[in-house]
């Protein structure tokens, strides 16, 4: 199911690319279909495990593909309120990326026996990251396009159909919006689920300094209004530490 | 009969003449029936626009036609030499060719432009409802109006702008996406920045503000605009309010200076601020475009952008070419195959009135037989005269579709003596509605059995 959602997600950013280049309105369709039926791959596959008895998230493994699939999610369901079809090829790329990482993992030959409130922490903050996954990619495509109208950089890549400066704005600042309050709830879960014994580590510092620059983020746009390449800029780095965390446990879970 | 078009455009005609051959709205139908009155002319359409009048017409006879159409031309113009210079004639597929281009744009003074479309669709309608039109131009134009639709939505070719209005919509595109409701101020009552201004406002940006020193040139402006008008006083309200402000003041100083545009973005709540100057001197200070979310193009920046635009349209014509090659091809195919069609409804037809006759004899002689046998026999008939006409039929399709069966065709004629009456009489279909321009059915060749459809062997 895995190799087929991947497969249907290459698919639709080879569409979302065509359709980027100005070959076809239908072709958006055509890829918003694709990248749904790649999600609904996913779905069903994430389904048969649950009935194999396997837990879904138990390792890094499972944790991959489902973050590859809240990001395709969370980008269809935005695509119906902003006309971001020019987002969907960096999307599809990466949800494929992340799928196909996943499958190079080794299964965790010991996986850990979570308790609830170490579930809920790992499928909040994977939900809270696809979030600010969706929101980098909206950043990285503004800074893109802000630098050119900026400098008035003409070439044959400025005329592509890429999303306004404002939509990718509001977009970014939604997925944040949205992503906070569930990571948020994922740090709350988390240090309800650690265990004193281990002490501080890495990962929960860099979380927490994920949290801290989402959360300035939205604080600076609610009192001031502040917005665009700083914003962007900084969503980045938020961005940045929230992989770096999942990347600590990538590494945990490759050496073991 | 042949396509054949005869007209004078932007490129062959100066202004003068073309006006001379301008037919007013009212009496399009007038003069299109006299065009297709005339003997070798069985069809006509007449597009006449500000940058071309041209006749496309079915012909029953190419060079009489052309003369034809000619002298109904002339009769506009007082000086023949002038007139004959600048016509110009396309016949068979390079008048297809031609059609194709002028409805897609790319024969038109600005590539790309779409008001040629609506154009062409208009002067369509016009002929059907003059009742000037018949299967050739039907089919021609209903072509026409599809690739004009594929060129549009296949090739980026009307996608950019083509003007320095035209680019400055664009760019505030760029950055605000959908303009509809955005707000735009007028700094000052500059030609180009109005241009701009009207540019926006049929894009959907209503809400307009006239900023200028003369409170009375504002009024007229703002008026003009159906906007308001704002005293000088208000320049850094006017500009906290607008998502687009055009600037084109005589002002030999800056007008919008960095540190009032700082006080603006930051009383905006930073939403970003498009600034177009279009003036010389410049009205806006420099530093102003390096402020964050504020977005500065002045004269040379838009015109910079027009000629990478235009250089691009230039590009995604060749694209467009290739699709009307395409579209070319597929009318002359159907074309080609309208010769075969109502040699074949001819034949059908006499096949079926001699096996109805022989059927009602037969049975008028054997008085003794039921329904059901009556039936059978008629089932019988029926299979014989679809056997008998199996090969010749799938013969004269085949000859239809690949274009080079006049040969065969007219002997099919002399062999089973067709009439040749009602062979036209069955050519003749009822004019498209214009309706249908906007999807042609590529299937209907007018035949009730199954005639091969085009582009299947």
């Amino acid at each position: 199911m895995r190799f087929l959602a991947a497969a249907l997600y290459l698919g639709a950013a080879t569409l979302y690319l065509m359709h980027l280049y100005g070959r076809g309105r239908r072709l958006a369709l055509l890829a918003h279909v694709l990248l749904g039926a790649g999600a609904l791959a996913q779905l069903g596959g994430i389904g048969l495990q649950c009935v194999d008895g396997i837990p879904p998230l138990r390792d890094m493994r499972e944790v991959l593909p489902f973050v590859s699939w809240m990001i395709a999610g969370l980008y269809l369901v935005a695509s119906l309120r902003f006309p971001v079809g020019a987002l969907g090829a960096p999307v599809a790329l990466a949800s494929a990326l992340v799928l196909m990482l996943a499958r190079l993992l080794p299964p965790d030959r010991s996986p850990v026996q979570l308790r609830l409130l170490g579930e809920l922490h790992i499928v909040l903050a994977t939900i809270g990251a696809a979030a600010f996954a969706l929101a980098a990619l909206c950043a990285a495509l503004y800074l893109v396009q802000e630098s050119r109208l900026k400098k008035r950089r003409f070439g044959p890549l400025f005329w592509l159909r890429t999303p306004s400066l404002e939509t990718l704005d509001a977009l970014e600042h939604r997925a944040v919006a949205l992503g906070l309050p569930i990571f948020t709830a994922a740090l709350i879960a988390g240090g309800a689920w650690a265990d004193p014994a281990a002490g501080v580590r890495a990962e929960y510092l860099i979380a927490t300094l994920t949290w801290a620059v989402f959360f300035g983020l939205l604080v600076a746009r609610f009192r001031s209004g502040w917005r665009g390449r700083a914003a962007a800029q900084l969503t980045l780095v938020g961005f940045g530490s929230c992989a770096t965390v999942l990347g600590i446990y990538l590494a945990r879970s490759l050496g073991s | 009969m042949d396509l054949l078009v005869v007209g004078l455009n932007y490129r062959t005609a100066p202004l003068a003449l073309r006006e001379r051959l301008a037919v007013p709205s009212d009496r399009l139908a007038a003069a299109l029936a006299e065009l297709a009155g005339q003997p070798d002319v069985a069809e006509a359409v007449l597009l006449a626009t500000c940058n071309r009048v041209e006749v496309w017409a079915a012909s029953r006879g190419s060079a009489a036609a052309s003369r034809q159409i000619r002298a109904h031309l002339q009769q506009a113009s007082a000086d023949a030499r002038e007139l004959d210079e600048a016509l110009y004639e396309h016949v068979g597929s390079e008048a297809a060719r031609h059609i194709f281009r002028v409805a897609s744009s790319l024969d038109s003074m600005v590539v790309g432009e779409v008001q040629i479309a609506g154009q062409v669709k208009d002067a369509f309608a016009v002929a059907v409802e003059a009742g000037t039109t018949g299967p050739i131009l039907n089919r021609c134009m209903t072509a026409a109006l599809h690739v004009a639709k594929r060129v549009r939505n296949e090739t980026a070719i009307g996608r950019m702008g083509s003007s320095v209005a035209g680019v400055a919509s664009e760019l505030a595109e760029r950055i605000f996406g959908d303009l509809v409701g955005r707000n735009v101020l007028m700094v000052g009552s500059g030609e180009m920045a109005e241009a701009a201004a009207r540019h926006l406002r049929g894009l959907g940006a209503t809400h307009i503000r006239v900023c200028n020193r003369s409170a009375e040139r504002a009024e007229v402006l703002a008026r003009d605009l159906d906007g308001q008008a704002r005293p000088w006083t208000d320049l850094e309200d006017s500009l906290v309010w607008a998502d687009v402000a055009l600037s084109s003041t005589g002002s030999t100083e800056p007008v919008i200076r960095a540190d009032m545009v700082a006080r603006v973005v930051r009383a905006r709540r930073y939403r970003p601020l498009f600034l177009i100057d279009i003036a010389v001197p410049r009205d806006v200070e420099e530093a102003v475009g390096r402020l964050s979310n504020v977005y500065l193009y002045d004269l040379d920046a838009l015109q910079a952008a027009l000629a990478e635009n235009l250089a691009r349209r230039a590009r995604e014509a060749q694209g467009a070419e290739a699709l009307i090659r395409e579209e070319v091809e597929a009318f002359l195919t159907w074309k080609s195959g309208l010769l075969a069609v109502p040699t074949i409804r001819a034949l059908i037809e006499q096949f079926t009135q001699v096996a109805r006759a022989e059927e009602t004899d037969l049975v008028a002689s054997l008085p003794s037989l039921g329904d059901k046998e009556r039936a059978r026999v008629r089932a019988a008939i029926d299979g014989l005269v679809h056997k008998l006409l199996h090969s010749p039929l799938t013969a004269l399709r085949r000859a239809g579709a690949e274009g080079d069966g006049v040969e065969l065709i007219s002997a099919a004629r002399r062999l089973f003596a067709l009439q040749e009456q009602r062979a036209r009489d069955a050519a003749t279909a009822e004019p498209r509605t214009v309706a249908d321009a906007d999807g042609p059915n590529r299937h209907d060749d007018g035949v009730e059995t199954a005639e091969p459809r085009r582009g299947t062997s």
